[in-house]
């Protein structure tokens, strides 16, 4: 089964094309919510789609920062 | 050492079995986001498994075989319903070639992943970004370039991937089962840096495809043509 994505708004993907990606389209990101909860290690396609776990259901509006995650 | 709970069970014994008898799953435990490598026994025992037994391992009969005494002891206890239940969220069940060429893979220690890599700088040689995107956002069409800090693989490798049908998404590991239909092709200057090295099994992929990366990005008017995949 595909996993769900969510489209990010134009300001969360201009920061993202300016930075590094982990593999050849992607970045693994911590996405911070406003509700102060933290995904961690999710991915972004081309700079544009979230990848979400099968039971998260969030929406831009619901999100609050997007970083890059720390290398291990 | 734990336990499947029935549906869990079910839901793995509707999948492929990677070697005899066992599963080798990539899944996040309950609570956690972190993709973790498990060993499942007859569909309903669960192992996890060290980095350092899928490296060294060569097979999950090995792994099997190296199981202790006390493990052993442990999984009889479990067929009495003693292990404590595990939930293993998003799992895949890697095949055994898959499994197999995690494991080889990660053998060669000469064989990192680019940014492992020492820098170089390339003036003639060509290399392919695929994507599944049209627009693709890190080929910067109006400067004709790759912005920094993005991936390829080699011209090399990516006709290597095409003429021997292999899929890409599983060569070069990417996260998302889209299928690539775009190949950008860029040749670098010689003042544009680069490392290269082998993708490394991610994502539930096997990866050993060639990659390239350029920290950097590369400089204007590098970006050759963009062509269907």
């Amino acid at each position: 089964m595909q996993p769900q994505t969510l489209k990010l708004s134009d300001n969360f993907i201009n920061a993202l094309v300016n930075l590094p990606e982990n593999g050849m389209g992607y970045q693994i990101v911590k996405v911070i919510l406003k509700s102060g909860k933290i995904l961690h290690q999710h991915k972004v396609l081309n700079s544009e789609l979230l990848m979400l776990e099968e039971n998260e259901i969030i929406t831009v509006k619901d999100i609050d920062k997007i970083e890059l995650e720390k290398k291990k | 050492m734990f336990k499947l709970s029935e549906a869990q069970e079910n839901e793995l014994l509707n999948q492929p079995e990677t070697g005899m008898g066992y599963q080798v799953v990539e899944a996040s435990k309950a609570g956690s986001y972190t993709r973790e490598k498990f060993i499942v026994l007859n569909s309903e025992f669960v192992f996890e498994m060290m980095a350092s037994q899928t490296n060294t391992d060569t097979s999950g009969k090995v792994f099997l075989s190296q199981l202790s005494y006390s493990d052993r002891q442990k999984l009889n206890e479990n067929a009495q319903n003693k292990a404590s239940i595990i939930t293993l969220n998003n799992m895949s069940v890697l095949n055994g070639r898959q499994f197999r060429n995690i494991v080889n893979e990660s053998k060669n220690e000469n064989e990192g992943g680019a940014i492992e890599n020492p820098v170089e700088t390339n003036g003639e040689e060509i290399f392919v970004r695929l994507s599944a995107f049209d627009n693709d956002r890190r080929v910067d069409k109006k400067k004709r370039c790759l912005r920094p800090g993005s991936y390829t693989t080699t011209m090399e490798d990516y006709l290597k991937c095409k003429n021997t049908n292999d899929d890409p998404v599983e060569r070069y590991a990417l996260p998302s089962n889209n299928k690539i239909k775009f190949a950008f092709y860029i040749q670098p200057l010689k003042t544009d840096t680069l490392q290269k090295g082998t993708v490394q099994p991610a994502n539930g992929k096997r990866g050993g495809g060639k990659e390239a990366y350029f920290a950097e990005g590369t400089s204007a008017g590098t970006f050759l043509k963009q062509t269907s995949y």
